[in-house]
């Protein structure tokens, strides 16, 4: 009897823990978060995958450098428009001295590949969901896939205007099974790819989003027709370069803000204005890294003095007669600092807690000049280009001293003149190195001579032999990054870039 | 069933002491060093595909002991395909047929004591010697590849060691055979050249290697070949003798034939990269400068504007410079270098007129605008508190101040705010100078010593008290002090005489002014000044005058 009870006992005890355990202990699902199965299952859920992709362009949830700040460093350090200040990074410094290693911080593209994940995710898991939502419908999918498709395009374009051979990876890593050690692809192919998703985002893309911020912040039809003209520009597909200009131009819904008192304001300090086309959307909840970089005691970049000195000028007759973009605009004048992202006008900095002024991807101005930069190739038609950059140069004020007054049929003489006028109306967009290289590369590297005048004037005067020396043969790759060493030493399938090896 | 326990027993024993023995006698593989890195010999040591003759010879010359204990180093390492083009050019097969103390030195060129990666390779020179004694020359050719001492191109840069850098090269790097004499006598196109040289006597002191503990140890000339003389009118040694030498005798130190010899020789070892560094050299000619300025890729020596014209320069012809040799460096001009005779001539030095402060073109000489300087921002004006700030002020038209262009500088000098502030000055021709101190009488600066280039002027500058205001002219100037306005009835801006300063070269000089006891009260009053003078010691000290509107009334 007693043993009996002692085994009901046990049993009931056993029961007790069984009955009340199972539930959680062997439960493998996360109870903080959601997981892959239990999320795409409706359309506000991909739009928040989408929406997703865009918050990493603004800061990276694993730390890396965020994207704004890669694009400011890429396009800007090499080129001749900065200048090192006090807080310069010792890996900052040698790119700026032609000295870049495997080994610099500067090369890591870990921040660009994050966002093309991000992207991939989306194109991977998207379509999934017109299954389980019956009000998700094929445009709709389709339109969230081509802003994912066309965010990813950029990312690649980037990367193969910065290393020239990437690996493409076009599906999303969402396991350990999807990690893969791919080889460098072709940058011929890697852009075949970036023109692929432009298409189909073309064809997909919404016109409008219906209010202003988004059509800033979001893809929309006009961003990838200005991504189309940009990359058709590198490819020296000038037609097409000019036919997606044109729509944008046509469409009339973008014009340049008047260069009078409001014209910094509306611009630069509140952004998402009328010349916008696609601007990384800083705000006050997510503030942009650039005022450490520009403003403190310890500011990493300065303004390089041939800025004010060669690109801008400077009358010494008439105070009042100045190109708007230059003092108190790109440059404080009276200590070099660059003033674009940190300033709310003339004289007045921005708070620290303001510190959201947008990263533009493309403004209207650069439609107009790319437009010129196409067409003048296409010969005969300099005159036209020239109108162009005059629409440019009006609404700046630009001074007569930059005006080189090019012949309309001399095609290098007007190519050189819009290379000038982008550098005064972009100056630290991150677009110089890039311009530079554009117009050196083009036709087989027929202007080699623009790159090495400008890095003669770019690199300290004991350093410029070498300098010059190193981007003198560009079959061997000395004008792209090396591979980050972390990446060569994790995956064997890459090969450095020939120069660095 | 006794017998089966036993037996379990005896197995589980068995396994027990088994397992103990087996492992327990096993040595532990304790790591006993703090990190696996290799130093330098050992490095080369791994690969002897690549570095066994190099090996052997460090170990034959016994270099190999301290290259891999630690320390900082930096060894260029000639692979075994460098050694083996290095043998044949000797018409030697072995590096067992060369003398081991030739060896030595030979790889002592070779070795750095300091840590230098690429990072650090610049036009000229490496930062530190070898241990030969000889500086490296590194470079990039055409072709983009680092080549070192213009005789070997980089395999392999920047192999990381416990005690240093390893830059593999693909050829041996050989030292400098020649002086530098030597090396202009033994070169056709310098002809000319090489007789100045002898009959002045510099050939001499171009051809000694001093040794490696004296202070000048190298030199650098910078030489005319004959076709760029020729260019200039002189066709031979004759020529030249009869355009300089005028006492007779080209080894005395005051004949120009001598001078124009000393004036193209440095008396430290700069290559053309070290040139392009500094904006002046001195020369072996007394108190005689070469200055520097770079247009584009063309350095030019002695583009000066003297007097409001503008001297083009002189191109140093770079691809023939940058000829090291034992006791220094030769390089080669495209012009001809000539050293001027000027005359003293006098220097407002207006302290606004800062390249800074004019490319502000809203502020510079605007009426009424103003704008202060943090430290950094002037690269010609440097002070002791780094925390104070300068300003530049421009008068409105109605104040009752006279500051010529009616523009004024002002700074902190106090012991206990700002002890002292320096300015670079405009070029200035060496001779004897009265230096005046024009400013706006202020509450601060009472005490306040002036030195250039170091050097204290005898009087101690007051920028406070009160002009003794019933005296003018000469008798004024007699106290020293003298009204510089064009209103000669000014009694607030005027100068005071802060000594006669001997001005020793022609070159931009550096002037510094020290408070030398605390006067004053807080820390935004200023001392304001106007410009500073210099004027040669004998011209008229009292004219011409100044006016509000930039005028100069002589």
């Amino acid at each position: 009897m007693k043993r009996k009870l002692l085994i009901n006992l046990t049993c009931l005890a056993l029961l007790c823990i069984a009955g009340t355990s199972c539930n959680k202990y062997l439960d493998l699902q996360p109870q903080d978060g959601i997981i892959r199965q239990e999320f795409w299952k409706t359309k506000e859920q991909v739009q928040s995958a989408v929406i997703g992709c865009y918050a990493s362009l603004l800061a990276s949830p694993t730390n890396n450098r965020p994207l704004s700040e890669t694009m400011f460093l890429w396009g800007e350090l090499r080129a001749d428009m900065i200048a090192p200040g006090i807080g310069i990074a010792a890996d900052e410094n040698d790119v700026i001295n032609v000295n870049t290693l495997a080994t610099n911080t500067v090369t890591n593209w870990a921040g660009v590949y994050q966002v093309i994940n991000y992207c991939n995710t989306v194109i991977d898991f998207a379509p999934s969901v017109l299954a389980n939502d019956n009000t998700f419908t094929q445009q709709q999918l389709n339109q969230f896939l081509a802003e994912a498709r066309a965010l990813r395009a950029m990312m690649y374009f980037t990367l193969v205007k910065s290393f020239r051979d990437v690996p493409l990876k076009l599906k999303s890593t969402s396991s350990d099974t999807d990690l893969q050690q791919l080889p460098k692809t072709s940058g011929d192919s890697v852009l075949t790819q970036v023109l692929a998703d432009l298409k189909f985002a073309d064809s997909n893309a919404v016109i409008t989003y219906g209010n202003t911020i988004t059509d800033k912040g979001r893809i929309n039809k006009f961003t990838v027709k200005a991504l189309l003209a940009d990359v058709y520009l590198w490819m020296e597909n000038y037609a097409e370069c000019e036919a997606a200009c044109n729509y944008i131009i046509d469409s009339r819904k973008y014009g340049l803000i008047a260069g009078n008192g409001g014209w910094f304001n509306n611009l630069y300090y509140i952004g998402n204005s009328n010349e916008g086309i696609f601007e990384f959307q800083f705000d006050q909840q997510k503030l942009n890294s650039f005022y450490n970089i520009f403003l403190t005691s310890r500011q990493r970049f300065l303004a390089s003095p041939l800025v004010m000195e060669q690109i801008y000028t400077v009358d010494f007759l008439d105070d009042n007669n100045k190109d708007i973009r230059g003092e108190g605009a790109s440059v404080r004048t009276s200590d070099n600092a660059i003033w674009k992202y940190v300033a709310v006008d003339y004289n007045t900095l921005r708070a620290q807690d303001q510190s959201y002024a947008h990263w533009f991807a493309y403004r209207y101005a650069d439609i107009l000049l790319m437009k010129a930069e196409a067409i003048n190739q296409m010969g005969g038609r300099g005159t036209e280009a020239l109108d162009l950059v005059n629409i440019i140069r009006t609404r700046a004020r630009a001074l007569a001293a930059t005006n080189t007054n090019p012949d309309p049929a001399d095609r290098n003489g007007v190519a050189d003149f819009i290379l000038a006028e982008r550098a005064r109306e972009f100056a630290f967009e991150g677009k110089r190195w890039y311009d530079i290289l554009r117009n050196s590369k083009r036709n087989n590297y027929e202007r080699l001579d623009i790159l090495l005048n400008m890095v003669a004037k770019a690199v300290p005067a004991n350093r410029q032999i070498s300098a010059i020396n190193k981007y003198k043969d560009p079959n061997r790759n000395s004008h792209y990054f090396p591979i980050f060493f972390y990446e060569i030493q994790s995956n064997p399938n890459l090969v450095q870039n020939p120069f660095y090896q | 069933m006794r017998k089966h326990i036993l037996f379990i027993v005896v197995i589980c024993i068995s396994i027990t002491v088994s397992i103990f023995t087996l492992t327990g006698c096993r040595k532990q593989a304790l790591e006993y060093t703090t990190t696996s890195d290799v130093n330098i010999v050992d490095y080369l040591r791994r690969y002897p595909e690549l570095y066994s003759e190099y090996v052997k010879v460090l170990d034959r010359t016994n270099i190999s002991p301290f290259l891999n204990a630690y320390g900082a180093y930096t060894c260029f390492a000639p692979t075994n395909d460098a050694f083996k083009l290095y043998l044949q050019s000797l018409g030697k097969t072995s590096t067992d047929e060369l003398d081991t103390a030739a060896l030595s030195n030979l790889c002592r060129l070779h070795l750095i004591v300091d840590t230098i990666s690429t990072g650090s390779f610049t036009d000229g020179k490496l930062p530190s010697p070898t241990m030969y004694g000889q500086y490296l020359i590194t470079g990039v050719n055409d072709n983009g590849a680092t080549i070192i001492n213009r005789q070997a191109l980089m395999v392999q840069p920047n192999i990381l060691t416990g005690n240093g850098y390893i830059h593999a090269i693909d050829h041996v790097l050989q030292p400098a055979t020649l002086t530098i004499a030597k090396a202009i006598e033994g070169n056709s196109r310098y002809t000319i050249f090489t007789q100045v040289l002898k009959a002045t006597g510099f050939y001499d002191s171009l051809n000694i290697v001093n040794n490696v503990d004296t202070t000048r140890r190298f030199l650098t000339c910078i030489a005319e070949s004959d076709s760029i003389l020729k260019t200039i009118g002189i066709n031979s040694y004759a020529d030249i003798v009869a355009k300089y030498n005028k006492t007779g005798n080209p080894k005395n130190p005051t004949d120009s034939l001598y001078l124009y010899a000393a004036y193209h020789i440095l008396p430290a070892l700069k290559y053309v990269a070290d040139i392009v560094s500094s904006p002046s050299h001195l020369t072996l000619a007394p108190q005689s400068v070469i200055t520097v300025s770079l247009s584009g890729q063309t350095v030019l020596l002695n583009e000066v504007t003297f007097r409001g014209v503008l001297e083009s320069g002189i191109p140093i012809n770079r691809p023939n410079s940058d000829n090291s040799c034992t006791n220094g460096v030769l390089h080669d001009l495209s012009g001809g270098l000539v050293l001027k005779v000027r005359q003293p001539y006098r220097v407002d030095f207006d302290l606004g007129d800062q390249p800074e402060i004019k490319k502000l073109t809203a502020i510079y000489r605007r009426a009424g605008k103003s704008q202060s300087f943090a430290y950094g921002q002037l690269k010609d004006v440097t002070w002791q508190r780094e925390a104070s700030t300068v300003s530049y002020y421009v008068d409105a038209a109605t104040t009752s101040n006279h500051y010529w262009w009616d523009d004024g500088f002002s700074f902190n000098l106090r012991t206990s705010v700002n002890n002292w502030i320096e300015f670079k000055t405009p070029l200035i021709v060496k001779g004897r100078y009265k230096v005046w101190m024009n400013f706006r009488r202020s509450n601060m600066g009472q005490y306040t010593q002036v030195s250039v280039d170091g050097v204290a002027l005898p009087r101690i500058c007051d920028f406070f008290s009160n002009i003794t205001t019933s005296i003018t002219g000469a008798a004024l100037e007699a106290t020293g002090y003298k009204r510089y306005t064009v209103n000669q009835t000014q009694n607030n801006n005027f100068a005071v005489l802060a000594g006669i300063v001997d001005i020793t070269t022609t070159d931009r000089h550096s002037i510094r002014l020290t408070s030398i006891r605390d006067q004053g009260t807080g820390t935004a009053n200023s001392v304001t000044f106007d410009f500073i003078q210099f004027i040669p010691e004998g011209d008229n000290q009292l004219r011409p005058l100044y006016g509000r509107d930039g005028s100069i009334v002589p």
